[in-house]
Protein backbone atom coordinates (compact mmCIF):
# COMPACT_ATOMS: atom_id res chain seq x y z
CA UNK A 1 0.00 0.00 0.00
CA UNK A 2 2.78 2.44 0.84
CA UNK A 3 5.80 2.02 -1.41
CA UNK A 4 7.74 4.98 -0.03
CA UNK A 5 7.19 4.85 3.73
CA UNK A 6 8.96 2.62 6.21
CA UNK A 7 8.90 2.38 9.99
CA UNK A 8 12.52 2.85 11.04
CA UNK A 9 12.49 3.47 14.78
CA UNK A 10 10.49 2.61 17.88
CA UNK A 11 10.95 3.35 21.58
CA UNK A 12 8.84 2.79 24.68
CA UNK A 13 9.76 4.47 27.92
CA UNK A 14 10.38 1.91 30.65
CA UNK A 15 8.64 4.24 33.12
CA UNK A 16 5.23 3.42 34.59
CA UNK A 17 5.23 6.12 37.31
CA UNK A 18 6.95 9.48 37.11
CA UNK A 19 6.94 13.00 38.48
CA UNK A 20 8.18 14.35 35.15
CA UNK A 21 5.99 16.76 33.22
CA UNK A 22 4.45 14.94 30.22
CA UNK A 23 6.44 17.09 27.80
CA UNK A 24 9.65 15.67 29.29
CA UNK A 25 8.28 12.20 28.65
CA UNK A 26 7.54 13.24 25.05
CA UNK A 27 11.14 14.40 24.75
CA UNK A 28 12.46 11.15 26.20
CA UNK A 29 10.56 8.92 23.81
CA UNK A 30 11.09 11.06 20.71
CA UNK A 31 14.84 11.07 21.31
CA UNK A 32 14.72 7.37 22.15
CA UNK A 33 12.95 6.47 18.90
CA UNK A 34 15.27 8.68 16.84
CA UNK A 35 18.32 7.08 18.48
CA UNK A 36 16.82 3.66 17.74
CA UNK A 37 16.59 4.67 14.09
CA UNK A 38 20.02 6.29 13.98
CA UNK A 39 18.51 9.73 13.28
CA UNK A 40 18.64 13.11 15.00
CA UNK A 41 16.02 15.79 15.68
CA UNK A 42 17.61 17.95 13.00
CA UNK A 43 16.47 15.43 10.38
CA UNK A 44 12.82 15.41 11.45
CA UNK A 45 10.38 17.30 9.24
CA UNK A 46 7.12 15.73 10.42
CA UNK A 47 5.53 15.48 13.87
CA UNK A 48 2.36 13.69 14.95
CA UNK A 49 1.23 13.83 18.58
CA UNK A 50 -1.90 13.87 20.69
CA UNK A 51 -1.20 16.10 23.66
CA UNK A 52 -4.34 18.18 24.25
CA UNK A 53 -5.62 16.62 27.47
CA UNK A 54 -4.38 17.81 30.86
CA UNK A 55 -2.57 14.53 31.53
CA UNK A 56 -0.80 14.94 28.19
CA UNK A 57 0.35 18.45 29.10
CA UNK A 58 -1.05 20.49 26.24
CA UNK A 59 -4.12 22.33 25.10
CA UNK A 60 -5.85 23.00 21.77
CA UNK A 61 -2.63 23.71 19.84
CA UNK A 62 -0.87 20.73 21.32
CA UNK A 63 1.26 19.82 18.30
CA UNK A 64 2.71 23.35 18.27
CA UNK A 65 3.46 23.11 21.99
CA UNK A 66 5.32 19.82 21.56
CA UNK A 67 7.16 21.10 18.47
CA UNK A 68 8.23 24.17 20.43
CA UNK A 69 9.38 22.05 23.38
CA UNK A 70 11.46 19.84 21.10
CA UNK A 71 12.86 22.72 19.05
CA UNK A 72 11.19 21.43 15.88
CA UNK A 73 9.40 23.40 13.16
CA UNK A 74 7.76 20.59 11.20
CA UNK A 75 6.28 21.16 7.76
CA UNK A 76 4.03 18.14 8.15
CA UNK A 77 2.08 17.66 11.36
CA UNK A 78 -1.01 16.04 12.80
CA UNK A 79 -2.68 16.17 16.20
CA UNK A 80 -5.86 14.24 15.49
CA UNK A 81 -7.41 13.11 18.74
CA UNK A 82 -9.71 10.16 18.17
CA UNK A 83 -8.96 8.63 21.53
CA UNK A 84 -6.78 5.61 22.10
CA UNK A 85 -6.13 4.72 18.46
CA UNK A 86 -4.88 8.20 17.54
CA UNK A 87 -1.23 7.16 17.11
CA UNK A 88 -2.18 4.20 14.89
CA UNK A 89 -4.23 6.56 12.72
CA UNK A 90 -1.33 9.01 12.68
CA UNK A 91 1.13 6.32 11.54
CA UNK A 92 -1.10 5.77 8.50
CA UNK A 93 -1.40 9.49 7.87
CA UNK A 94 2.36 9.93 8.25
CA UNK A 95 2.97 7.15 5.73
CA UNK A 96 0.58 8.85 3.31
CA UNK A 97 2.43 12.14 3.79
CA UNK A 98 5.75 10.48 3.01
CA UNK A 99 4.16 8.79 0.00
CA UNK A 100 2.94 12.15 -1.27
CA UNK A 101 6.30 13.81 -0.78
CA UNK A 102 5.09 16.02 2.06
CA UNK A 103 7.64 14.70 4.53
CA UNK A 104 10.77 12.55 4.73
CA UNK A 105 11.12 11.74 8.45
CA UNK A 106 8.03 11.75 10.67
CA UNK A 107 7.87 11.12 14.40
CA UNK A 108 4.63 9.78 15.89
CA UNK A 109 4.77 10.21 19.65
CA UNK A 110 2.52 10.00 22.69
CA UNK A 111 3.04 10.50 26.41
CA UNK A 112 0.82 11.20 29.39
CA UNK A 113 1.08 11.30 33.16
CA UNK A 114 -2.46 10.59 34.40
CA UNK A 115 -1.35 9.72 37.90
CA UNK A 116 -0.31 13.31 38.65
CA UNK A 117 -2.67 15.07 36.24
CA UNK A 118 -5.79 12.91 36.40
CA UNK A 119 -8.35 15.37 35.03
CA UNK A 120 -10.21 13.79 32.14
CA UNK A 121 -12.14 16.31 30.06
CA UNK A 122 -15.73 15.40 29.23
CA UNK A 123 -16.16 13.53 26.00
CA UNK A 124 -18.66 16.19 24.90
CA UNK A 125 -20.24 19.30 26.42
CA UNK A 126 -23.74 19.32 27.96
CA UNK A 127 -25.09 21.63 25.27
CA UNK A 128 -26.44 20.59 21.89
CA UNK A 129 -26.53 16.81 21.46
CA UNK A 130 -24.47 16.32 24.64
CA UNK A 131 -27.19 18.01 26.72
CA UNK A 132 -29.18 14.79 26.35
CA UNK A 133 -26.24 12.49 27.15
CA UNK A 134 -23.66 13.95 29.52
CA UNK A 135 -26.02 14.50 32.48
CA UNK A 136 -26.18 10.72 32.90
CA UNK A 137 -22.52 10.39 33.86
CA UNK A 138 -20.46 9.11 30.96
CA UNK A 139 -17.38 7.06 31.80
CA UNK A 140 -15.14 4.68 29.89
CA UNK A 141 -15.99 1.66 32.05
CA UNK A 142 -19.72 2.25 31.63
CA UNK A 143 -19.38 2.74 27.87
CA UNK A 144 -17.52 -0.54 27.41
CA UNK A 145 -19.83 -2.26 29.87
CA UNK A 146 -22.84 -1.36 27.69
CA UNK A 147 -21.17 -3.29 24.85
CA UNK A 148 -20.19 -6.23 27.05
CA UNK A 149 -23.71 -6.49 28.47
CA UNK A 150 -25.33 -6.51 25.03
CA UNK A 151 -22.81 -9.02 23.69
CA UNK A 152 -23.52 -11.36 26.59
CA UNK A 153 -27.25 -11.02 26.02
CA UNK A 154 -27.08 -11.57 22.28
CA UNK A 155 -24.41 -14.27 22.06
CA UNK A 156 -24.09 -15.82 25.50
CA UNK A 157 -20.57 -14.51 26.05
CA UNK A 158 -19.54 -15.18 29.64
CA UNK A 159 -17.55 -13.24 32.25
CA UNK A 160 -15.10 -16.17 32.25
CA UNK A 161 -14.41 -15.71 28.53
CA UNK A 162 -13.72 -12.00 29.04
CA UNK A 163 -11.52 -12.79 32.04
CA UNK A 164 -9.46 -15.17 29.92
CA UNK A 165 -8.33 -12.20 27.81
CA UNK A 166 -6.98 -10.53 30.95
CA UNK A 167 -5.28 -13.77 31.96
CA UNK A 168 -3.50 -14.04 28.58
CA UNK A 169 -2.32 -10.43 28.83
CA UNK A 170 -0.97 -11.01 32.32
CA UNK A 171 0.91 -14.16 31.29
CA UNK A 172 2.65 -12.14 28.55
CA UNK A 173 3.31 -9.26 30.95
CA UNK A 174 4.98 -11.65 33.35
CA UNK A 175 7.83 -11.88 30.86
CA UNK A 176 8.04 -8.10 30.32
CA UNK A 177 10.34 -6.47 32.90
CA UNK A 178 8.72 -3.06 32.37
CA UNK A 179 5.08 -4.20 32.66
CA UNK A 180 3.22 -2.73 35.63
CA UNK A 181 1.42 -5.93 36.65
CA UNK A 182 3.35 -9.19 36.41
CA UNK A 183 2.01 -11.42 39.19
CA UNK A 184 0.14 -14.52 38.02
CA UNK A 185 -3.55 -14.00 37.33
CA UNK A 186 -6.37 -16.54 37.04
CA UNK A 187 -9.93 -16.29 35.77
CA UNK A 188 -11.10 -16.66 39.37
CA UNK A 189 -8.96 -13.66 40.38
CA UNK A 190 -10.64 -11.52 37.72
CA UNK A 191 -14.14 -12.60 38.73
CA UNK A 192 -13.35 -11.90 42.39
CA UNK A 193 -12.09 -8.36 41.74
CA UNK A 194 -14.34 -5.42 42.74
CA UNK A 195 -17.15 -4.50 40.34
CA UNK A 196 -16.74 -1.30 38.34
CA UNK A 197 -19.74 -1.18 35.97
CA UNK A 198 -21.61 -4.40 35.31
CA UNK A 199 -20.53 -6.77 33.85
CA UNK A 200 -16.96 -5.39 33.99
CA UNK A 201 -14.80 -5.84 37.09
CA UNK A 202 -11.57 -4.10 38.09
CA UNK A 203 -9.33 -6.71 36.45
CA UNK A 204 -11.35 -6.43 33.24
CA UNK A 205 -10.06 -2.83 33.08
CA UNK A 206 -6.68 -1.51 31.96
CA UNK A 207 -4.02 -0.25 34.32
CA UNK A 208 -3.30 3.48 34.72
CA UNK A 209 0.33 4.41 34.22
CA UNK A 210 2.52 7.36 33.33
CA UNK A 211 3.96 6.24 30.01
CA UNK A 212 5.23 7.34 26.64
CA UNK A 213 6.32 5.94 23.32
CA UNK A 214 7.26 6.96 19.81
CA UNK A 215 7.80 5.51 16.36
CA UNK A 216 9.68 7.05 13.44
CA UNK A 217 8.71 6.72 9.79
CA UNK A 218 11.03 7.61 6.95
CA UNK A 219 11.14 7.52 3.19
CA UNK A 220 12.36 4.18 1.86
CA UNK A 221 15.58 5.47 0.34
CA UNK A 222 16.51 7.06 3.71
CA UNK A 223 15.45 3.92 5.55
CA UNK A 224 17.97 1.81 3.68
CA UNK A 225 20.92 3.47 5.41
CA UNK A 226 19.55 3.56 8.94
CA UNK A 227 20.23 1.49 12.03
CA UNK A 228 17.36 -1.04 11.99
CA UNK A 229 15.83 -3.21 9.29
CA UNK A 230 12.95 -1.16 7.86
CA UNK A 231 9.36 -2.26 8.31
CA UNK A 232 6.77 -1.92 5.56
CA UNK A 233 3.20 -0.84 6.10
CA UNK A 234 1.18 -3.38 4.14
CA UNK A 235 -2.31 -2.07 4.79
CA UNK A 236 -4.15 0.64 6.69
CA UNK A 237 -7.73 1.60 7.45
CA UNK A 238 -9.44 4.04 9.80
CA UNK A 239 -12.93 5.27 10.59
CA UNK A 240 -14.86 7.47 13.01
CA UNK A 241 -18.50 6.83 13.80
CA UNK A 242 -20.31 8.25 16.83
CA UNK A 243 -19.48 9.56 20.27
CA UNK A 244 -22.78 9.29 22.19
CA UNK A 245 -24.31 6.08 23.54
CA UNK A 246 -27.68 6.74 21.91
CA UNK A 247 -26.00 6.86 18.48
CA UNK A 248 -24.23 3.51 18.61
CA UNK A 249 -25.40 1.10 15.94
CA UNK A 250 -25.86 -2.16 17.81
CA UNK A 251 -23.44 -2.35 20.79
CA UNK A 252 -21.81 -5.51 19.43
CA UNK A 253 -20.02 -4.16 16.35
CA UNK A 254 -17.17 -1.66 16.39
CA UNK A 255 -15.65 0.48 13.60
CA UNK A 256 -13.04 -2.29 13.40
CA UNK A 257 -15.37 -4.08 11.01
CA UNK A 258 -14.72 -1.33 8.48
CA UNK A 259 -11.11 -0.53 9.29
CA UNK A 260 -10.06 -4.18 9.24
CA UNK A 261 -11.70 -4.76 5.89
CA UNK A 262 -9.99 -1.68 4.47
CA UNK A 263 -6.57 -2.63 5.84
CA UNK A 264 -6.75 -6.28 4.74
CA UNK A 265 -8.23 -5.28 1.40
CA UNK A 266 -5.44 -2.82 0.58
CA UNK A 267 -2.80 -5.33 1.73
CA UNK A 268 -4.27 -8.22 -0.18
CA UNK A 269 -4.13 -10.24 3.03
CA UNK A 270 -6.62 -11.99 5.30
CA UNK A 271 -6.69 -12.77 9.04
CA UNK A 272 -5.19 -16.19 8.31
CA UNK A 273 -1.99 -14.39 7.23
CA UNK A 274 -1.54 -12.62 10.56
CA UNK A 275 1.27 -13.96 12.74
CA UNK A 276 0.72 -11.73 15.77
CA UNK A 277 -1.82 -9.05 16.70
CA UNK A 278 -1.91 -6.11 19.07
CA UNK A 279 -5.60 -5.58 19.78
CA UNK A 280 -6.12 -2.50 21.92
CA UNK A 281 -7.20 -3.71 25.35
CA UNK A 282 -8.61 -0.81 27.35
CA UNK A 283 -11.01 -3.43 28.73
CA UNK A 284 -11.23 -7.20 28.34
CA UNK A 285 -14.21 -6.90 25.99
CA UNK A 286 -12.28 -4.77 23.50
CA UNK A 287 -10.02 -7.48 22.03
CA UNK A 288 -12.97 -9.88 21.92
CA UNK A 289 -14.93 -7.49 19.72
CA UNK A 290 -11.81 -6.83 17.63
CA UNK A 291 -11.29 -10.54 16.95
CA UNK A 292 -14.83 -10.71 15.55
CA UNK A 293 -14.79 -7.42 13.64
CA UNK A 294 -11.37 -8.04 12.07
CA UNK A 295 -12.55 -11.44 10.89
CA UNK A 296 -10.54 -13.85 13.06
CA UNK A 297 -13.86 -15.42 14.00
CA UNK A 298 -17.53 -14.83 13.23
CA UNK A 299 -19.60 -12.17 14.98
CA UNK A 300 -20.71 -13.60 18.29
CA UNK A 301 -18.03 -16.31 18.35
CA UNK A 302 -15.38 -14.27 20.19
CA UNK A 303 -15.97 -16.03 23.51
CA UNK A 304 -15.43 -19.59 22.23
CA UNK A 305 -12.54 -18.35 20.08
CA UNK A 306 -10.79 -17.00 23.17
CA UNK A 307 -11.56 -20.19 25.09
CA UNK A 308 -9.92 -22.25 22.34
CA UNK A 309 -6.51 -20.80 23.24
CA UNK A 310 -6.11 -19.14 19.84
CA UNK A 311 -4.97 -15.83 21.37
CA UNK A 312 -2.39 -17.30 23.74
CA UNK A 313 1.26 -18.00 22.88
CA UNK A 314 1.32 -20.91 20.45
CA UNK A 315 -2.22 -20.17 19.26
CA UNK A 316 -3.24 -19.13 15.77
CA UNK A 317 -3.12 -15.41 16.63
CA UNK A 318 -1.24 -14.52 19.80
CA UNK A 319 -2.38 -11.11 21.00
CA UNK A 320 -1.03 -8.36 23.22
CA UNK A 321 2.31 -10.00 23.52
CA UNK A 322 3.85 -7.38 25.84
CA UNK A 323 1.00 -7.51 28.32
CA UNK A 324 -1.08 -4.80 26.67
CA UNK A 325 -3.14 -2.19 28.45
CA UNK A 326 -4.55 -4.77 30.80
CA UNK A 327 -1.16 -5.51 32.36
CA UNK A 328 1.72 -3.46 30.91
CA UNK A 329 0.80 0.19 30.51
CA UNK A 330 -2.05 2.57 29.72
CA UNK A 331 -1.61 6.33 30.13
CA UNK A 332 -4.92 7.30 28.53
CA UNK A 333 -4.25 6.47 24.90
CA UNK A 334 -2.34 3.29 24.08
CA UNK A 335 -2.14 3.19 20.30
CA UNK A 336 1.55 4.08 20.17
CA UNK A 337 2.42 1.08 22.36
CA UNK A 338 0.47 -1.25 20.10
CA UNK A 339 2.51 0.15 17.19
CA UNK A 340 5.78 -0.29 19.10
CA UNK A 341 5.01 -3.88 20.07
CA UNK A 342 3.90 -4.65 16.52
CA UNK A 343 7.33 -3.46 15.37
CA UNK A 344 9.19 -5.29 18.16
CA UNK A 345 7.56 -8.59 17.23
CA UNK A 346 8.78 -8.27 13.62
CA UNK A 347 12.25 -7.40 14.87
CA UNK A 348 12.26 -10.34 17.28
CA UNK A 349 12.98 -8.19 20.34
CA UNK A 350 9.60 -7.95 22.07
CA UNK A 351 9.92 -7.74 25.86
CA UNK A 352 7.08 -10.18 26.61
CA UNK A 353 6.17 -13.24 24.58
CA UNK A 354 7.95 -13.44 21.22
CA UNK A 355 6.11 -15.06 18.32
CA UNK A 356 8.61 -17.15 16.31
CA UNK A 357 9.37 -15.94 12.78
CA UNK A 358 6.43 -13.52 12.36
CA UNK A 359 5.55 -12.48 8.81
CA UNK A 360 2.59 -10.15 9.28
CA UNK A 361 2.09 -8.04 12.40
CA UNK A 362 -1.35 -6.50 12.93
CA UNK A 363 -1.92 -3.42 15.06
CA UNK A 364 -5.50 -2.41 15.82
CA UNK A 365 -7.01 0.13 18.16
CA UNK A 366 -10.31 1.72 18.96
CA UNK A 367 -10.83 5.19 20.34
CA UNK A 368 -13.28 6.82 22.70
CA UNK A 369 -16.43 4.82 23.25
CA UNK A 370 -15.98 2.64 20.16
CA UNK A 371 -16.12 5.95 18.35
CA UNK A 372 -13.13 5.38 16.10
CA UNK A 373 -10.80 2.64 14.98
CA UNK A 374 -7.55 2.26 13.07
CA UNK A 375 -5.98 -0.92 11.74
CA UNK A 376 -2.47 -1.23 10.38
CA UNK A 377 -0.71 -4.29 8.95
CA UNK A 378 3.09 -4.39 8.84
CA UNK A 379 5.82 -6.75 7.72
CA UNK A 380 9.59 -6.80 7.45
CA UNK A 381 11.02 -5.14 4.34
CA UNK B 1 -16.84 15.62 39.81
CA UNK B 2 -20.48 16.22 38.99
CA UNK B 3 -22.35 14.96 35.95
CA UNK B 4 -23.33 18.24 34.29
CA UNK B 5 -26.67 20.01 34.15
CA UNK B 6 -27.87 20.38 30.55
CA UNK B 7 -27.72 23.80 28.92
CA UNK B 8 -30.76 24.72 26.86
CA UNK B 9 -30.40 26.45 23.49
CA UNK B 10 -32.95 27.95 21.06
CA UNK B 11 -32.27 24.86 18.95
CA UNK B 12 -33.76 22.43 21.49
CA UNK B 13 -36.04 24.78 23.45
CA UNK B 14 -39.19 22.89 22.32
CA UNK B 15 -37.77 19.73 23.89
CA UNK B 16 -37.10 21.34 27.28
CA UNK B 17 -40.42 23.24 27.33
CA UNK B 18 -42.25 19.94 26.82
CA UNK B 19 -40.00 18.12 29.30
CA UNK B 20 -40.93 20.63 31.98
CA UNK B 21 -44.55 19.53 31.36
CA UNK B 22 -43.56 15.86 31.56
CA UNK B 23 -43.87 15.30 27.82
CA UNK B 24 -41.20 13.55 25.73
CA UNK B 25 -40.82 15.09 22.29
CA UNK B 26 -38.96 13.53 19.38
CA UNK B 27 -36.97 15.83 17.16
CA UNK B 28 -37.39 15.93 13.42
CA UNK B 29 -34.89 13.62 11.75
CA UNK B 30 -35.48 10.73 14.18
CA UNK B 31 -31.98 10.65 15.65
CA UNK B 32 -32.74 10.88 19.34
CA UNK B 33 -35.41 12.74 21.27
CA UNK B 34 -33.54 15.92 22.03
CA UNK B 35 -31.56 16.26 18.82
CA UNK B 36 -32.75 18.95 16.53
CA UNK B 37 -32.29 19.05 12.82
CA UNK B 38 -33.58 21.43 10.15
CA UNK B 39 -36.43 23.53 11.41
CA UNK B 40 -36.16 22.23 14.94
CA UNK B 41 -36.76 25.64 16.52
CA UNK B 42 -40.39 25.37 15.34
CA UNK B 43 -42.23 23.33 18.00
CA UNK B 44 -44.76 22.18 15.39
CA UNK B 45 -42.27 19.86 13.67
CA UNK B 46 -41.53 17.84 16.79
CA UNK B 47 -43.44 14.57 17.42
CA UNK B 48 -44.79 13.54 20.79
CA UNK B 49 -43.49 10.17 22.01
CA UNK B 50 -45.79 7.77 23.82
CA UNK B 51 -42.93 7.45 26.29
CA UNK B 52 -42.74 3.66 26.13
CA UNK B 53 -39.83 1.51 25.10
CA UNK B 54 -37.52 -1.40 25.88
CA UNK B 55 -34.09 -1.58 27.45
CA UNK B 56 -31.57 -2.16 24.62
CA UNK B 57 -28.55 -2.38 26.86
CA UNK B 58 -27.59 -1.22 30.35
CA UNK B 59 -24.95 -1.25 33.04
CA UNK B 60 -25.16 -0.87 36.81
CA UNK B 61 -22.55 1.63 37.98
CA UNK B 62 -20.68 0.02 40.86
CA UNK B 63 -17.76 2.40 41.11
CA UNK B 64 -18.96 5.90 40.43
CA UNK B 65 -16.89 8.83 39.15
CA UNK B 66 -19.68 11.37 39.76
CA UNK B 67 -21.04 12.48 43.12
CA UNK B 68 -24.53 12.91 41.64
CA UNK B 69 -24.53 9.52 39.89
CA UNK B 70 -24.19 7.21 42.89
CA UNK B 71 -23.17 3.57 42.90
CA UNK B 72 -26.22 1.49 42.05
CA UNK B 73 -27.37 3.84 39.28
CA UNK B 74 -28.60 1.98 36.22
CA UNK B 75 -27.28 3.63 33.05
CA UNK B 76 -29.19 2.42 30.01
CA UNK B 77 -29.89 2.88 26.34
CA UNK B 78 -33.64 2.62 25.79
CA UNK B 79 -35.22 1.97 22.42
CA UNK B 80 -38.52 3.82 22.25
CA UNK B 81 -41.46 2.21 20.48
CA UNK B 82 -41.07 4.93 17.86
CA UNK B 83 -37.72 3.34 16.90
CA UNK B 84 -35.49 6.05 18.37
CA UNK B 85 -32.87 5.31 21.04
CA UNK B 86 -32.07 7.44 24.04
CA UNK B 87 -29.52 7.40 26.87
CA UNK B 88 -31.10 7.54 30.33
CA UNK B 89 -31.17 6.20 33.87
CA UNK B 90 -33.62 3.48 34.90
CA UNK B 91 -35.10 4.12 38.34
CA UNK B 92 -37.38 2.20 40.74
CA UNK B 93 -35.69 -1.07 39.78
CA UNK B 94 -34.37 -2.41 43.06
CA UNK B 95 -34.49 -5.98 41.72
CA UNK B 96 -32.48 -5.01 38.67
CA UNK B 97 -33.53 -4.91 35.04
CA UNK B 98 -33.07 -7.00 31.91
CA UNK B 99 -32.43 -6.27 28.26
CA UNK B 100 -35.80 -6.21 26.54
CA UNK B 101 -37.66 -5.04 29.63
CA UNK B 102 -40.55 -2.62 29.08
CA UNK B 103 -39.99 0.84 30.56
CA UNK B 104 -41.93 4.11 30.70
CA UNK B 105 -40.44 7.61 30.47
CA UNK B 106 -40.67 10.16 33.24
CA UNK B 107 -38.98 13.47 33.91
CA UNK B 108 -37.42 14.29 37.28
CA UNK B 109 -35.90 17.59 38.33
CA UNK B 110 -32.15 17.74 38.84
CA UNK B 111 -30.60 21.11 39.61
CA UNK B 112 -33.46 22.98 37.97
CA UNK B 113 -33.53 21.07 34.67
CA UNK B 114 -35.68 18.08 33.72
CA UNK B 115 -33.83 14.76 33.54
CA UNK B 116 -35.37 12.02 31.39
CA UNK B 117 -35.49 8.71 33.26
CA UNK B 118 -37.38 5.47 32.81
CA UNK B 119 -39.09 3.14 35.24
CA UNK B 120 -40.05 -0.50 34.68
CA UNK B 121 -43.55 -0.88 33.30
CA UNK B 122 -44.36 -4.53 32.73
CA UNK B 123 -48.00 -3.68 32.07
CA UNK B 124 -47.06 -1.50 29.07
Amino acid sequence: MFDQARIVGAFESPRRKTDLHPFELFREVVDGALADAGLTRAEVDGLCVTAGDVAEGGSSEDVIEIAEYLGLKPTFFDSTDVGGCSAIYQAGVAAAAIEAGLAEVVVVAYAACPRRYPFYPPITWPIGPGAHEMPYGYSSPSAYALFAQRHMHQFGTTPEQLAQIAVVARANAALNPDALMREPLTVADVLASPGVSTPLRKLDCCVVTDSGGAVVLARADRARDLARRPIRILGFGAQVTAVHFSQQADFVTTPGAVTGARAFGRAGLSPADVSVAQLYDAFSVTPLLALEDLGFCAKGEGGPFVESGAIAPGGSVPINTDGGGLSSNHPGKRGVFALIEGVRQLRGDGPGHRVPDPQVSLVHGIGGFFSAAATLLMGND
Amino acid sequence: MLAPTPVETPHDKPYWDAAREGVLLLAPGGRSPGWGSDGATDPAVWRRSAGLGRVFTYTVVERSFYENVPAGTILAVVELDEGVRVTAHVIEAADGIAIGQRVRARFVDRDGMPLLVFAPDDAA
